[in-house]
């Protein structure tokens, strides 16, 4: 008990100076038929002193700091429910506690498989949402889109936050990469770019700017026939 | 002798209370009293600068909003701000009455501005309105020299009583008893008894304490001369408890509670009056000036004293279920008064606090607190560097010989079924602990030393993408604000020592260096570095200084403050907040504003440190003090100047 306690004492300073910083990562590989693979990383390496000392304490803003155990069971649980899904397969991940980065990692057979992903997920955080994020792709016309609409709640939700747990997000950042084996004649995102191949489009924002609305990441991409 | 300077020292107290001081109107058995002195703040912070400031411009604002005109500063509230100004409350075995009694420079002020919308009748003595504040009815009354706001607050579990709720009226239905009786003639006796569940025929005088038996002699007449309105307040509590009624089972539940509490809420406005003609009709046989631990408790510098007869009385009256079982153990009755007293002078803000013990858990604590802080400690700090510190000195072996008694005589009879476990539980214990060799590997005094924050280059995983979007791995490093502290305990017992770092050794756990040992731990946010010296343990995080105290290289510097703070007291603290600033990496600071905003506030803040003596006689005492940094003439105008700046932001 009084170990833990000095833990606390001793943390504390680090807790309350160090600003967290997290990255997340899309990458999602099109096949002209349609099917492909998707690879979500999470990295979170840029704050693992601070994740290392969190991981010591029981909670911290009044939130209960989940073990390790707990979080790759959380991981094991999302991947078996993927392994489940239609159209899913090839499911596997990684999670490294050095430097607190995880990926998962699975194939798709058609583009709409995705959004039954997106639908499980809002259901399992129990949150009922217009669908605001979902994939088409058609394998005639050779487009890929990328639906996203502004979710107020998030912004309401991100306020209800304390201003120490609104810090997580200042420097987080979102990526998005999404590649044909088709190259890309144009793509309707501004803040989207193509890559030198022009097989590949990527678009990075903070995170914040995605709660606040200020940015969406819709994206409507014409690939050659 | 003794007693001479007991009467010498109450004779002084007392003599802090003025002739014109309301304090003669309280009970002598108050059971709590807060004392606001808003001379001596006034003494501090001139009424002017008061009103200047942005506290006191919000003030006049609201004051603005709700329609009060004429108001140009505080003092035009009609308050006095010459007097002190009280909070108290009486208990009895029904009723919590809680007063605010506040002295009035100008009763026409007052009554101008807070009354001008309620309906104000004259009585014997006083003229005043009820009015329903955060749900409860309060009386406020006032006459030339004070202002009283009463409320009344029923104690549950003595409606719970069949007899007592019998008397009222009080139904005490529960939900589980439709189910029970299934008797369909209920629901109509329940909206019968919602019908007429307050009347004026429930005058019962309410119970009081003995000092205010007086009060029962002008009881009789009161509801002639005051034009209450019982109506009105049955009809508001009714809107109220406006409880959906239209369960599907037709449990009429919710109809006996809504009556149960309008006859509650009933009682409270009544006897809130009762006691507020009572308090101008006269004065208690005995007040609180005649009771020895509250005088004890003032003191004419403090701008708050607050003064609690005795921690039994609250938990009997918080948790009254407890106390319904009759099975307390002493887990309460070893505690006595408690005092607190908020000072604010040159030096700074203080919060003193004191609580009085039981002579049987006096002679266990002076026991436990009999240990000083190991002196040789004290070579190992350096004042100029470090930014804070925290101490404490116990006796290891007393505390382990004294806790399986403590526990056994307070939780024993709390949890009777469990009485004899526990008894035999916390003997057990005693019999396989060795105490003494406990107390010599671990000695009970210890002492943190925060000696700033250092700067590291720590390492990240990042990606780099090639003009593909391809993306790679790579390291990069950034800097980490690392708290360099050093922990000290001492310990006489060097062979388990010895076999915990040769056997952490063996395991790989820790690597030895010339008698330091470093922590191999990688999710460990900083290295920890561990030796042993003159009967000390030291953990700390700089290398360098173990390294330097175990090869007797170490150099400290002690001032003078500090060395008192620490051998003086059994428990200590102190944190300096402008060091703080000065050590914190700009990097951390990253916008300006932030950068600004941290020093202005921070920068110019003094020291923040606590102290404990331990126990002295029967008395516990402890002091926070927030000192008056450079440049304010005290505390308070410095905390006003700090809200002026936070509210500029």
């Amino acid at each position: 008990m009084m170990q833990r306690r000095l833990r606390y004492l001793l943390l504390l300073p680090i807790c309350l100076m160090f600003h967290s910083c997290f990255q997340i990562i899309e990458e999602i590989s099109v096949q002209p038929n349609g099917s492909g693979t998707v690879v979500l990383t999470a990295n979170l390496s840029q704050s693992r002193s601070k994740l290392a000392s969190v991981m010591l304490l029981d909670s911290i803003n009044g939130h209960k700091i989940p073990s390790k155990q707990d979080i790759r069971s959380e991981m094991e649980e999302a991947v078996k429910i993927l392994r489940g899904m239609k159209g899913i397969s090839q499911v596997s991940h990684t999670m490294d506690f050095d430097k607190y980065i995880a990926t998962i990692r699975f194939s798709f057979a058609q583009v709409a498989n995705l959004n039954d992903i997106t639908t499980i997920i809002f259901e399992k955080l129990k949150v009922k949402s217009a669908n605001n994020s979902a994939y088409t792709y058609h394998t005639v016309s050779k487009t890929f889109n990328r639906h996203y609409s502004y979710e107020a709640k998030a912004k309401s939700e991100y306020n209800k936050l304390k201003s120490a747990d609104k810090e997580i997000f200042q420097n987080a950042m979102y990526t998005s990469i999404y590649r044909f084996d088709d190259t890309v004649l144009k793509q309707s995102n501004g803040n989207a770019k193509i890559s030198a191949s022009k097989k590949a489009v990527m678009l990075q924002c903070p995170i914040l700017d995605l709660i606040d609305g200020k940015i969406n990441i819709s994206n409507n991409i014409q690939l050659s026939n | 002798m003794n007693k001479f300077w007991n009467t010498a020292i109450l004779l002084l107290a007392a003599a802090t209370v003025t002739a014109q001081d309301l304090a003669y109107k309280i009970p002598h058995d108050a059971f709590a009293v807060v004392n606001v002195q808003t001379d001596h703040f006034f003494k501090l912070m001139s009424v002017e600068d008061f009103n200047q400031s942005t506290i006191g411009k919000v003030l006049l604002e609201k004051a603005g909003e709700a329609g009060l005109s004429d108001i140009g500063g505080i003092e035009d509230f009609g308050i006095g701000l010459n007097k002190t100004g009280y909070f108290y409350t009486i208990k009895t075995d029904s009723v919590v009455y809680y007063n605010f009694l506040l002295p009035l420079a100008n009763a026409q002020l007052f009554e101008k501005h807070f009354g001008k919308d309620e309906e104000i009748t004259q009585n014997a003595g006083f003229r005043g309105f009820t009015k329903d504040v955060s749900g409860s009815s309060a009386m406020f009354a006032w006459n030339e020299q004070m202002l009283s706001i009463s409320t009344a607050g029923l104690v549950g579990h003595y409606f719970e009583q069949p007899e007592v709720a019998a008397r009222y009226g009080i139904q005490n239905y529960s939900y589980s008893d439709y189910y029970e009786n299934n008797d369909t003639e209920v629901v109509e006796k329940a909206e019968d008894i919602a019908d007429s569940a307050y009347s004026d025929d429930i005058l019962i005088a309410p119970p009081l304490p003995d000092s205010l038996a007086i009060i029962d002699t002008v009881t009789t007449d009161y509801t002639e001369e005051w034009n209450w309105e019982a109506d009105t307040t049955v009809s508001d509590a009714a809107e109220a408890y406006d409880y959906d009624s239209n369960y599907e089972d037709d449990n009429p539940y919710s109809d006996y509670y809504e009556a149960d509490q309008l006859i509650k809420k009933g009682l409270e406005a009544e006897w809130a009056m009762q006691y507020t003609v009572g308090l101008f009709g006269n004065n208690p046989e005995k007040n609180i000036l005649s009771n020895s631990s509250y005088l004890k408790s003032l003191h004419k510098d403090a701008i708050v004293t607050a003064w609690l007869s005795n921690l039994e009385t609250i938990y009997s009256s918080l948790l009254p279920e407890l106390f319904g079982l009759g099975r307390t153990g002493k887990i309460f009755s070893h505690y006595g008064s408690i005092n607190a007293g908020l000072f604010a002078d040159k030096e700074g803000f203080r919060l003193s606090s004191s609580m009085t013990v039981s002579n049987e858990l006096a002679a266990s604590l002076k026991r436990i607190y009999k240990r000083k802080l190991n002196k040789k400690f004290l070579k190992y700090m350096n004042s100029d560097d470090m930014v804070g510190f925290f101490a404490y000195a116990v006796d290891a072996q007393s505390y382990l010989e004294e806790l399986p008694g403590l526990i056994k005589d307070t939780y024993g009879g709390l949890v009777g079924m469990y009485e004899p476990e526990i008894a035999l539980g916390t003997d057990i214990i005693s019999l396989l602990l060795d105490e003494k060799a406990i107390a010599n590997a671990v000695k009970g005094d210890a002492l943190f030393v925060l000696n700033g924050i250092s700067e590291e280059e720590v390492s990240y995983t990042a990606y780099e993408y090639d003009e593909d979007y391809n993306y790679q791995e790579v390291e990069k490093t950034k800097t980490e604000a690392i708290p360099d502290f050093l922990l000290m305990f001492s310990s006489d017992d060097v062979s388990i020592y010895n076999r915990i770092m040769s056997y952490t050794s063996s395991k790989g756990l820790v690597d030895e260096e010339q008698g330091v040992y470093t922590v191999q731990e990688h999710d460990m946010p900083f290295a920890l570095h561990i030796t042993r010296k003159d009967g000390i343990v030291f953990i700390g995080t700089s290398s360098s200084q173990l390294h330097d105290i175990n090869a007797n290289r170490y150099r400290g510097y002690l001032a003078k403050e500090h060395r008192n703070l620490l051998r003086k007291n059994k428990f200590s603290g102190l944190l300096s907040a402008k060091k703080i600033v000065d050590d914190i990496p700009q990097e951390q600071l990253q916008s300006l504003d932030r950068y600004i905003g941290f020093n202005k506030l921070f920068g110019s803040m003094g020291n923040f440190y606590f102290q404990s003596k331990g126990i002295k006689s029967n008395t516990i005492s402890s002091d926070f003090v927030a000192e008056t940094p450079e440049g304010f003439d005290n505390a308070i105008q410095y905390i006003f100047a700090l809200m002026d700046y936070a509210a500029e932001q």
